[in-house]
């Protein structure tokens, strides 16, 4: 009753909608001011997250792991990157350095600190601080000492000399914006200023602040060229499916709201936009589209029929606007399923599509029809090929059932068998593609220097002055000479390095001496030795805690997976358990944990989170869905075979990932919820057809699956197209976990399509041909009743 | 004819008001750029005045310090984090007045316990690098630091030794900013240009009360110019009638948010100490 006031409200007023609609847009479109761009990965991570919380609690005490690479290398990659001329290049840059901003700690070969004793004069200075005064043979003699030290060795400067580095330490405030992109640039300036007087070295730069960068770089390019993509698509589409370019005007105007409420509620409540929310434009106007296609699809159908124009629109809202606010409302309890995602990024995604599916809805069953009614958009007479081909492909479902129930399933079981080829991975570097300027220089120097990912271990001694005791400090030589042996690692930083060095250079530098001082005193009186001759930006305070009673070693790996990185953090976690157990006892009396911190494992740690997390959500969801369309469909039988049918093609798509990559990561977990919503719009218009035809028109099971095809199967094909083809272009994203997600989406919706038109007819004619012809009989009495 | 009068007539106006706009211009960028001229000479020699001023001010400053021969006060040096974790390290200090050369001092550990008994002994020289001895009780032994910068932290706090000590006047050169108030007091505000080459700061702004010439805050400006830490003097307290000594200094550092108290106590001054108590010869024996 409602529904038939509502449209009669509508068609008598179409103006008066039109204009709230728009009022609509333009209270909501005010948020869209305050939006903004994050380019802190910290967005994918919850407040209070064990692994952030760790690196706030290390950075409070140890400074901001935040740094720059910069890096010197020859034009001709063999030559050495030490030649006197090359030392002079780094020499400046290291000074320059100091320069950019937030900058705390700048080292290089050039500034190193190098512990010298001669007698009983301690001289803690650099041993190449003016290259250019140096002669050949003091500048050779000096980079065999240097090598000799663990702290520059495959850091500042390769084993094979071919690349040499300026390690900057940055201290940038929270949520850094502005801040990163500003020490970006002026390192890019700073560089380009050096190519420039050195012609022949080549110059280039790595580090967090960099990796940052890169995740808005990818964010906007994703927004600049994705959207448009996505509109052309959607332009090329619709005029072939819609054949009048006014109706494809009317659809991307409708579509194009529809993303501006669902960005300007957004920007009320949750302003930041992160790499993930990028892509939720595209997606609010993929699902929008289809809604608008259902509709017009109803619309025309009803003009063929040779209704008026008012009456095809008021019969159109009557047969489908059921649907389609049932299908609205799984696809966004579909969306919404991904607040159970681990990383708050995502739910962002979840809740600003599920926003934009509303208010796609609302457009599409009120702007579109008003807008019919103010200026009635023409009506090719012609049907389609797709219109043409359902008739064959029900005749043919009809004769052989049992033949397309088989095919389809062989073929889907052979997809399911590549499920268990999946594992949860992500490749932190594989984000980005080849065309990222961030992935290139990562690779090279991974090639020739060291690695990218670096993970941090906090080790507590005993107690406060604790870590002075030769044990504690055995304890961090033979871990560090353990890790070193590993072939993950690149490189490791450690305090008892330093104390070994001391002990050596206070022996007249005798080799022999290179270990762990006997007694704490004087370990301790070393360090303030040592600590007395450092000058800014080379302090110990970034491995020692203050209270001495902890120091930090830092673990740099080569380029790797997620995987690899948690598998070596195990290892590491029971080779400490066994070897140094006053260390994990230590441990234990703190609040944080034992394991490797930093933002490398806090990726690592997020996929493998996500996945249980999102399998939950995904169920949840599933079980609404289920709910909502079984007392819709008011079956409960037909409504669970389409949901069994809809877990197939979802299941199916990660099969066929499983021979594809294998690698499921953070974005590739949230597909099933996504796509849940999505598929299960198919079945349900297929279903409502079919159980229309077969109740209120009293049709046979098979001229009931004939018409249910020639109707909707018709919208579905084009509504699939319009789907996968849409989601198929984000594939074209440089941003590796957005493509993904878009290709897999595409995919599943591909085989929802197949799994629909192929698999769930003969089903559906077969179980109701045979088992269930006396309950739906039942049922069709129940529903003539009531 | 009347056409082409016209168009002459509107030419005409053209060029006159073009010329017109040239000459107009050009008188201005002229008086500007002598206006300019008078002002740059006007700076400058602004300038010389404010650095003679500072420099004036500052050795003023010193001077109230002298004759106070020596000095001992006792520290209690606080750590805190930004996550309010703490850490205590206590010293002597001792220094001695030079009226040739900067001033000697001689820092005693006193805790932590491992640290116990380190002795660092530095002299200051006004043109050239500092010497520095430490005396380590578990070596036995007095090394010798050579290093030229002593811009680190001291031992792990967010002071750096030069911060720490009584600094020589000739260390920097200097500016006179504007007068100021500080606590409520006319003051100065210097500003301050480490001469060392290798020194963390890029400048200081330092306030002194216009009255007795004690600093009560120190901003300092790191390599890159931007603000690092600053320092607060408070609870001023005049000694043997005639030398102002503070009971606190907080440092406060802006880019870490970290802090470090200096709590003073016991505070000497002419205690008869001699150049023997500040050699290094001597450190060994100083410190039992």
């Amino acid at each position: 009753m409602l529904q038939n006031m509502l449209i009669r409200w509508l068609v008598g007023y179409p103006k008066t909608a039109f204009c709230l609609c728009l009022l609509l847009v333009a209270i909501t479109c005010s948020g869209l001011s305050k939006l903004w761009i994050s380019i802190d990965y910290q967005v994918y991570y919850a407040d209070d997250d064990p692994y952030r919380l760790a690196l706030k609690n290390l950075e409070s005490q140890y400074g901001k792991t935040q740094n720059a690479y910069l890096v010197i290398q020859h034009k001709d990659p063999k030559a050495n990157a030490v030649t006197a001329e090359a030392l002079q290049a780094l020499h400046k840059l290291t000074e320059s350095a100091w320069q950019i901003p937030f900058s705390q700690r700048v080292t290089s070969v050039t500034n190193y600190k190098f512990i010298q004793a001669k007698g009983d004069d301690i001289k803690v200075a650099p041993l190449l601080d003016n290259p250019s005064s140096l002669s050949a043979t003091e500048i050779e003699t000096a980079l065999q000492r240097l090598q000799q030290e663990p702290a520059v060795n495959q850091l500042l400067l390769s084993n094979d000399k071919t690349m040499a580095a300026v390690s900057v330490g940055l201290h940038l405030p929270d949520n850094p914006i502005a801040e990163t992109r500003q020490v970006t640039s002026f390192i890019r300036k700073l560089l380009a200023d050096f190519e420039q007087r050195y012609p022949q070295l080549h110059f280039f730069a790595s580090g967090s602040v960099f990796a940052d960068e890169v995740f808005a770089v990818a964010t906007e390019q994703d927004l600049l060229t994705l959207i448009p993509l996505s509109y052309g698509v959607l332009i090329i589409i619709l005029v072939i499916l819609l054949r009048s370019t006014r109706a494809m005007l009317l659809v991307l105007s409708i579509v194009t709201l529809s993303v501006t409420i669902a960005f300007g509620i957004k920007g009320w409540f949750n302003p930041v936009i992160s790499p993930v929310t990028a892509f939720a434009p595209s997606m609010i106007m993929i699902i929008a589209v289809a809604d608008c296609i259902h509709l017009l699809n109803g619309f025309m159908y009803h003009r063929r029929q040779s209704l008026s124009h008012s009456a095809a629109i008021i019969e159109t809202l009557r047969l489908t606007s059921r649907p389609v606010i049932l299908t609205s409302v799984t696809t966004i309890i579909g969306f919404l399923g991904m607040n159970f995602s681990s990383s708050p990024a995502f739910h962002d995604l979840g809740n600003v599509v599920a926003i934009g599916v509303g208010a796609a809805l609302l457009l599409a069953l009120v702007m579109l029809p008003a807008w019919l009614l103010i200026k009635p958009i023409p009506v090719s007479p012609k049907q389609s090929v797709v219109s043409r081909f359902m008739p064959y492909l029900a005749e043919k479902l009809t004769q052989h059932p049992y033949f397309f129930l088989a095919a389809s399933l062989l073929f889907s079981l052979l997809l399911i068998v590549g499920i268990s080829q999946n594992k949860i991975n992500e490749t932190f570097i594989a984000f980005f593609d080849n065309s990222f300027e961030f992935r290139q220089n990562a690779e090279a120097i991974d090639q020739h220097l060291t690695g990218l990912h670096r993970i941090d271990y906090i080790l507590p001694a005993a107690k406060a002055e604790g870590i002075f005791q030769p044990s504690y400090l055995q304890s961090l030589a033979s871990f560090s000479h353990w890790l070193r042996q590993q072939p993950e690692v690149a490189h490791v930083e450690t305090y008892s390095d330093i104390i070994k060095r001391l002990n050596q250079a206070l022996h007249g530098d005798n080799p022999a001496k290179y270990h762990i001082p006997e007694k704490a005193e004087l370990i301790a009186q070393y360090q303030l030795l040592y600590e007395l001759s450092l000058p800014y930006g080379h302090d110990l305070n970034n491995r020692i805690s203050f209270n001495h009673d902890a120091t930090r070693m830092t673990v740099r790996l080569w380029l790797t997976d997620s995987a690899a990185i948690l598998a070596f953090d195990q290892r590491v976690q029971r080779w400490l358990a066994e070897q140094a157990p006053n260390i994990v006892k230590a441990q234990q009396n703190l609040p944080s944990d034992t394991q490797g911190i930093g933002i490398d494992m806090m990726f690592a740690h997020i996929a493998l989170n996500n996945i249980p997390a999102m399998y939950y959500g995904t169920l949840v969801a599933l079980f609404l869905i289920s709910f909502i369309i079984i007392a819709a469909l008011r079956s409960l039988k037909v409504g669970s075979l389409g949901m069994l049918t809809n877990l197939l093609p979802i299941t199916m798509a990660f099969g066929l990932w499983g021979w594809l990559s294998g690698q499921v990561g953070l974005s590739i977990s949230v597909v099933a919820s996504l796509t849940l919503g999505l598929v299960v719009d198919d079945t349900v218009h297929l279903l409502h057809r079919y159980l229309h035809a077969r109740r209120q028109q009293g049709l046979s099971p098979a001229a009931a699956l004939s018409t249910t095809l020639a109707s909707s199967g018709v919208a579905i094909v084009k509504t699939s197209i319009v789907l996968a083809a849409s989601f198929a272009v984000l594939a074209a994203s440089h941003y590796t976990p957005n493509a993904q997600l878009g290709l897999l989406t595409a995919i599943t919706i591909i085989f929802a399509l197949i799994i629909d038109l192929l698999l769930l007819p003969p089903l559906l004619f077969l179980l109701d041909q045979r088992i269930t012809q006396p309950s739906v009989i039942k049922e069709l009495e129940h529903a003539s009743h009531s | 004819m009347h056409l082409i009068r016209k168009a002459s007539y509107q030419q005409a106006i053209y060029w006159l008001t073009l010329s017109l706009t040239v000459l107009a211009s050009s008188l201005t960028v002229s008086i500007s750029a002598l206006a300019a001229t008078a002002t740059s000479e006007q700076a400058t020699q602004a300038l010389t005045e404010a650095k003679q001023r500072g420099y004036e001010i500052a050795r003023l400053a010193d001077m109230q310090d002298l004759g106070y021969s020596d000095m001992q006060v006792n520290v209690k040096m606080i750590l805190l984090d930004a996550m309010g974790r703490r850490a205590e390290r206590s010293l002597a200090v001792s220094t001695l007045e030079m009226t040739k050369d900067g001033d000697r001092s001689l820092t005693l550990f006193l805790s932590p316990r491992d640290q116990k008994g380190t002795a660092l002994l530095t002299h200051a020289h006004p043109q050239a690098s500092d010497d520095q001895w430490l005396y380590l009780p578990a070596l036995r032994r007095v090394k010798r630091i050579t290093a030229h910068d002593r811009s680190g932290p001291f031992v792990g706090s967010e002071f750096a030794y030069e911060d720490m000590i009584r600094q020589e006047v000739d260390d920097y050169s200097y500016r006179l900013l504007k007068s100021a108030q500080i606590e409520g007091k006319p003051a100065w505000l210097l500003e301050r240009t480490p001469k060392d080459a290798h020194s963390g700061y890029s400048k200081q702004h330092v306030w002194l009360d216009k009255q007795a010439y004690r600093i009560w805050r120190i901003d300092f400006y790191d390599r890159k110019h931007s603000l690092l830490k600053t320092l607060f003097f408070e609870d001023y307290q005049q000694y043997a009638n005639a030398y102002w000594r503070p009971l606190r200094s907080i440092m406060e550092n802006h880019q870490t948010g970290k802090k470090t108290i200096l709590e003073y106590s016991g505070y000497h001054f002419k205690n008869g100490l001699t150049t023997t108590q500040f050699s290094q010869y001597q450190l060994r024996n100083q410190t039992h």
